[in-house]
């Protein structure tokens, strides 16, 4: 080193050390870093190694700036990086640099690799410099299999969760390795955890440590001269690494930066739905261990563990110590047949797997079906009966446009809900349109359904919105709809809500004595030690989520935002301060045009007399306030029969069979078994007779008041079925050719 | 060396520095925008009033330290905070309730009332304010800041508002 030293011409003269000089040495370190020459001088090849430095460097500093962002645990970790993806300023383009910038560091580590290969660079005395590269190389792969976790979206589970099985078929041990890195028997908050102290410190830490000896090591050998080079020529052509060196580096990595920050503007990180271990997903690794996963197919039963232990295992033990293995000292390649046989072998091998694996994957094929949407829900196969979409309309619309279509239970907070009943807005409503609505939802309350229904089903439903109009035949005078009184709110108003989804249970006093019989649990919130005892986010838990047997959860009837207002209704019941006011019934007006097979079930109407419909339209409101919440909109209870097994199903021909309707009055009327309230007082004699024609109409027979209905029915059935098959023809249509966005 | 090749070499070496300079600022500007996020946040919508409780509720002529919970986006969630206030009803009339702020205009200390001397004291640097909130003594730049309120049906509604503290004007602060 001295030696070289003297020979250097001196290239910054030294008189006097300056001020910084004689405190910092850095002339010195310029020296050591800077200015040792290179035989052969600066080259082009040698730019693969700084440009990884560089690629490295940029993952440091943007996973830097994604920490300071960035929750692990399971409920903060996918809306923290949604956060940082949606609203950090830049933040997109930041994660973006940062998962592309890992995939672009895979391929340079490859190229690096084959380039040291076959210019022969591990060869005496450089062995260590190429197996510390090895273990830089496997430290990178494990920064991006723990930093795949990290987002905690549905590939990122699945994905891991994978490759931790891969990991527990380690013999002997693999039991234990899975449970060191997940923290635990269970994927959860512990595994993020660890996930990400070794993302972000172990493995960085470790890498800079190895980095800082493969550049010692390399420093100290001396770049690899090419095959074609004589000794005495690198000695004539050798120059510093500064500046010709530091150009044609600074060159690639400026190419390097600017091409990964094109590809991160136009096509940002991808970040899927959380993560859902209930969902089905078809998990795949990221594209540079696909390989990995089509090995797995090769290897089934007994000997799936040559695929996740043997092969892998032998392949880094292969690449580690294959410069002791090769011992051939020559670095023309011509006179390497083996090594460079093994390394194309194993490249093509590596590089065809993973086309192979990405090509034929049947879900690779349409990803935007399978990563960004969630899964639609499976559609019966065959024909969608009446009934199915009846189920389907009581299970996802009737909430807001009523069992009956009209919509009136909330016209009141949403005035803007149609009435599909009307044939004013029948006739002003295309086929197409009603369906787009359905798929797309219409600001700002109608949910788009795109995600949670099949296009059949939207389809059907759209026919079944319009089968609400067919009774109606002729034109009528269109309903008279109530002004919406006082402002124009967006939202129910909590006393709405709570006549729709409360009061059946807890009274319009806020005691629940009614039902407290039946379930002793019942809160009181009247009482102000009850009201002490609760803070408002346990209420708010409770109302959200459910509480006990009987506290049904209301998150997918209300926002977060409506159910802090209910817990403030709640607390504004102590000492019997607030009592709701029940709905007022509406007027037996005759005559309204019948409805469809809607109320209340996948029956066929059968035109009972104006004044029948008439009752049987408050009947249908009295079971929607009283009695939906534990017998359910198709009269089945099935939703409360895990903790009721008692509760009767209304569609059951013995049921309907064994009992009489005097009896069924008083079970409505002075209550029944230790569950059933009694409704007195809240339901007056002659509704109780028209609730039980209302259930009887859940049966299998029609009540006794229905006539045969007219030939009308049939004629707009048929029609109906005509428009069916013209949507399906539409259908089709679209579905024939992929979809464009 | 020839003088040719010297001048090259330092030629050289310039364009070096400026392509370096040129990669770390390019790489130094978005991660520097992205770190100084949070000094061009839009400032969130005015906070709304929110509801105290009933006015009669409280006693004539006392100080009453009340709490009051609000939502915020909290970063990449909705959160409550919780804060507090003195509010007094001078009397049973409607509008002659008195809302402060107990955040002393100091430094930001939590103000206590002291019931036997009748007046606020901040108990860090010994802020002193009578018990309209003015200020007497110690190191407070202005007196206790008045917070906006309502009554609206019997109920207090008060609108949550920060003000910059060490100064001697009131500005509010954007939450």
């Amino acid at each position: 080193m001295d030696n070289e030293h003297e020979q250097q011409p001196a290239v910054e003269p030294k008189p006097q050390p300056g001020f910084w000089e004689s405190r910092t040495g850095w002339s010195r370190l310029k020296q050591l870093l800077l200015l040792e020459p290179l035989p052969g001088g600066s080259r082009w090849t040698a730019a693969f190694g700084s440009l990884l430095l560089f690629a490295f460097t940029l993952q440091v500093i943007t996973g830097i700036l994604l920490t300071t962002c960035y929750a692990p645990s399971v409920e903060t970790a996918w809306p923290s990086v949604k956060y940082i993806q949606e609203e950090v300023p830049l933040g997109g383009f930041i994660r973006a640099l940062h998962h592309w910038g890992s995939s672009a560091m895979v391929i340079l580590l490859l190229f690096h690799l084959i380039q040291v290969f076959v210019w022969g660079a591990y060869k005496k005395p450089r062995e260590f410099t190429w197996m510390v590269g090895v273990l830089l190389l496997f430290c990178v792969l494990g920064l991006s299999f723990t930093g795949y976790l990290l987002p905690w979206d549905q590939k990122a589970y699945w994905a891991t969760k994978v490759g931790l099985g891969i990991a527990s078929t380690t013999p002997v041990i693999g039991d234990s390795i899975r449970s060191l890195l997940q923290g635990g028997p269970q994927m959860g908050n512990l595994t993020l955890t660890r996930f990400f102290t070794i993302h972000a410190f172990i493995l960085p830490g470790l890498i800079i440590f190895l980095i800082v000896v493969h550049l010692y090591l390399f420093r100290l050998h001396g770049i690899t001269p090419s095959w074609w080079e004589s000794g005495a020529q690198l000695e004539a052509k050798q120059e510093p690494f500064w500046p010709r060196q530091a150009w044609k580096d600074g060159v690639f990595a400026l190419v390097f930066l600017l091409g990964l920050g094109v590809w991160c503007y136009y096509q940002p990180a991808p970040l899927e739905a959380q993560a859902d271990p209930s969902q089905p997903y078809e998990a795949r690794p990221e594209w540079y261990f696909m390989f990995l996963f089509q090995l797995l197919r090769y290897f089934e039963g007994p000997y799936e563990i040559v695929g996740t232990f043997v092969l892998p295992t032998l392949f880094f033990l292969l690449l580690l110590f294959w410069p002791f293995l090769d011992r051939n000292p020559q670095l023309k390649p011509r006179k390497r047949p083996l090594a460079l046989g093994l390394l194309s072998g194993g490249t093509i091998g590596l590089i065809g797997l993973t086309i192979y694996a990405i090509a034929t994957d049947v879900r690779m094929r349409e990803p935007a079906i399978a990563v960004v949407q969630p899964p639609v829900p499976t559609e019966p196969a065959g024909l969608l009966q009446r009934a199915d979409v009846a189920k389907l309309y009581n299970a996802n619309c009737a909430a807001c446009h009523g069992v009956d279509g009209s919509g009136s239970q909330i016209r009141q907070g949403m005035p803007t809900i149609p009435d599909f009943t009307s044939l004013t807005w029948q006739m002003s409503q295309t086929d197409l349109e009603i369906t787009h609505r359905i798929q797309d939802g219409n600001e700002p309350l109608m949910p788009a359904y795109r995600n949670k229904l099949g296009e059949r089903q939207i389809l059907a439903l759209s026919i079944y919105t319009r089968a609400f109009a067919v009774g109606s035949g002729e034109a009528l005078p269109p309903k008279p709809v109530p002004p919406p009184p006082g402002p124009v709110t967006a939202q129910m108003s909590p006393v709405q809500i709570y006549r729709a989804y409360c009061l059946a249970c807890h009274d319009a006093d806020g005691r629940g004595n009614t039902v407290r019989k039946a379930m002793p649990d019942m809160s009181d919130f009247t009482d102000p030690k009850w009201q002490a005892s609760r803070k408002d986010e346990e209420l708010l838990h409770s109302i959200l989520e459910g509480k006990g047997k009987f506290m049904l959860p209301m998150k997918d009837k209300m926002g977060k935002a409506d159910a802090e207002k209910m817990v403030a209704y709640v607390r504004a019941f102590q000492e019997g301060k607030q009592v709701v006011k029940l709905e007022p019934q509406p007027p037996v007006v005759p005559p309204a045009p019948e409805q469809p097979a809607i109320i209340p079930g996948p029956k066929t109407p059968s035109g009972p007399s104006p004044e029948t419909a008439a009752r049987m339209r408050v009947a249908a409101s009295l079971y929607r306030q009283y009695c939906l919440i534990c017998h359910g909109a198709d009269g089945r209870g099935l939703e409360l029969k895990a903790s009721m097994p008692t509760i009767q199903d209304f569609t059951s021909r013995t049921w309907q069979e064994g009992v009489g309707n005097p009896q069924l009055a008083v079970s409505i009327l002075d209550g029944k078994g230790t569950l059933m309230p009694a409704f007195r007082g809240r339901v007056g004699e002659e509704q109780a007779q028209d609730l039980v024609a209302y259930v009887r109409a859940f049966g299998p027979f029609r009540p006794a008041t229905s006539e045969p209905p007219p030939g009308d029915f049939e004629k707009r059935f048929r029609e109906l079925q005509d428009q069916w098959r013209e949507l399906q023809r539409q259908l089709q249509e679209l579905s024939a050719p992929p979809r464009k966005p | 060396m020839s003088e040719a090749n010297d001048h090259r070499r330092r030629f050289m070496t310039y364009c070096t520095e400026i392509l370096l300079a040129g990669l770390s600022l390019l790489v130094a500007i978005p991660a520097i925008g992205y770190l100084l996020a949070p000094l061009w946040k839009r400032e969130g919508a005015e906070a709304g009033f929110i509801d105290m409780g009933r006015l009669a509720d409280l006693p004539i002529g006392e100080w009453r330290l009340l709490a009051l919970e609000m939502v915020h986006q909290d970063g990449w969630k909705k959160a409550k905070f919780r804060h507090s206030l003195w509010v007094r009803r001078k009397a049973a009339s409607d509008q002659e309730v008195t809302v402060l702020s107990p955040i002393c205009p100091h430094l930001g200390c939590p103000i206590n009332w002291h019931p036997d001397r009748s007046q606020f004291v901040s108990p860090c640097h010994g802020g002193v304010f009578d018990a309209e909130g003015r200020y007497i003594a110690g190191p407070p730049p202005r007196s206790m800041d008045p917070i906006e309120f309502q009554v609206r049906a019997g109920r207090l509604l008060v609108r949550w508002q920060e003000f910059k503290i060490g100064v001697a004007q009131r500005v509010p602060v954007s939450t």
